[in-house]
């Protein structure tokens, strides 16, 4: 018994410190692909990845409300970006990454 | 040689008075990017706050239409209304350029007519979101010349250019890179 939980600690200390929350590499790609076209340029006022004055007063709003808001389009930006074939998860863990980058580059 | 002497002093106490002996000024991305953040801004505000609003999506008052003087209620498209700007600015001065191109364009005066600007349109188009920066010589005069991504945002985009009579492609996506802005500075 002591020894899994030594081997679980050990484990979750490796991973915390190698990888982060795995929904963040996941959704940096599907950002790649899909979101980086008008979210890197800010056009039509997208706001731009890491930009915190333009994603500021955004992220007043949970997560749940910020991925209703990009699964239904929402002001100027086309539901999903416009790329249907995406699944809810997808756009979801795009979110993730798009708001984690707020802090790190401001 | 003494007037070397002689304008060494010379060039201290200039230096001394002008501030930074090195030549001051603007890098030209910094000015190509803060131009373009302009263009865009305004392009954003007509299309939210004119196409969409006033147009058949909102209020239905005007018609945007490639024809608009044809009609009492027609409005320039953000294209032209764009390229309007560019023709103004041309007229206003020398000291840069822009224009609004496509590889694939409706209007074929907006195709590229550089090698740098058919480079710049081709990598902007292989990596979408990213912008292109290059060099070229133009009459003997160098240029900085920048290509920014101009992305179909909305439905019409697509179905308005896929079904346009002179569109050499019909396959554009929601969320294609659909042209660039070229803005070209001397450098
Ligand atoms: C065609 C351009 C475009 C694409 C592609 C695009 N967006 Fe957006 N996005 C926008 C625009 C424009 C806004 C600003 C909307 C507004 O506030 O009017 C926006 C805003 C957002 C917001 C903030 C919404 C809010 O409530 O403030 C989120 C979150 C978002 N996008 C996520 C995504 C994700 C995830 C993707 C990729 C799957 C994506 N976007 C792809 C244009 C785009
Ligand atoms: C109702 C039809 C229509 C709609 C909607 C429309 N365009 Fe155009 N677009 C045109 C026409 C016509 C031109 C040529 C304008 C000119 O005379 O320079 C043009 C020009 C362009 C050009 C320059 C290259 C070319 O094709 O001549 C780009 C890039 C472009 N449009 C992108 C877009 C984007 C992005 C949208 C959506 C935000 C859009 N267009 C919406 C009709 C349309």
């Amino acid at each position: 018994m002591k020894g899994i939980s030594v081997i679980t600690l050990v484990l979750a200390t490796v991973l915390s410190g190698c990888a982060e929350d795995p929904r963040l590499a996941l959704g940096e790609e599907v950002y790649r692909q899909n979101c980086k076209v008008c979210h890197a340029q800010g056009i039509n006022g997208a706001p731009i990845l890491g930009n915190s004055k333009m994603w500021g007063p955004r992220l007043g709003q949970s997560h749940e409300e910020l991925l209703s808001h990009a699964l239904s389009g929402y002001g100027l930006m086309p539901a999903k970006g416009g790329k249907t074939h995406l699944t809810d998860e997808q756009v979801s863990n795009a979110i993730f990454y798009m708001t984690s980058q707020v802090e790190i580059s401001n | 040689m003494k007037k070397l002497v002689a304008a060494l002093p010379l060039c201290l106490v200039m230096v001394g008075c002008g501030g930074e002996a090195k030549q001051s000024g603007i890098e030209p991305k910094v000015y190509t990017d803060s131009l373009f953040a302009v263009m865009k801004a305004d392009r954003t505000n007509y299309t939210k706050m004119i196409i969409k609003r006033l147009g058949p999506a909102g209020a239905s008052a005007i018609v945007p239409d490639e024809h608009w003087e044809d009609k009492p209620n027609g409005a320039p498209l953000p294209a032209q209304m764009f390229r309007y700007g560019a023709e103004a600015v041309a007229e206003m001065t020398s000291d840069f350029s822009y224009s609004l191109q496509s590889l694939w364009p409706v209007n074929s005066q907006n195709g590229p007519r550089t090698e740098v600007e058919k480079v710049g349109l081709t990598y902007i188009n292989d990596n979408p979101g990213e912008n292109f920066y290059g060099e070229e010589e133009l009459g003997g005069v160098k240029y900085f010349t920048a290509v920014y991504p101009d992305v179909a945002v909305a439905a019409p985009c697509v179905d308005c250019h896929n079904g346009h009579k002179d569109t050499p492609r019909t396959d554009f996506k929601l969320g294609d890179v659909m042209g660039g802005v070229v803005i070209r500075v001397p450098m």
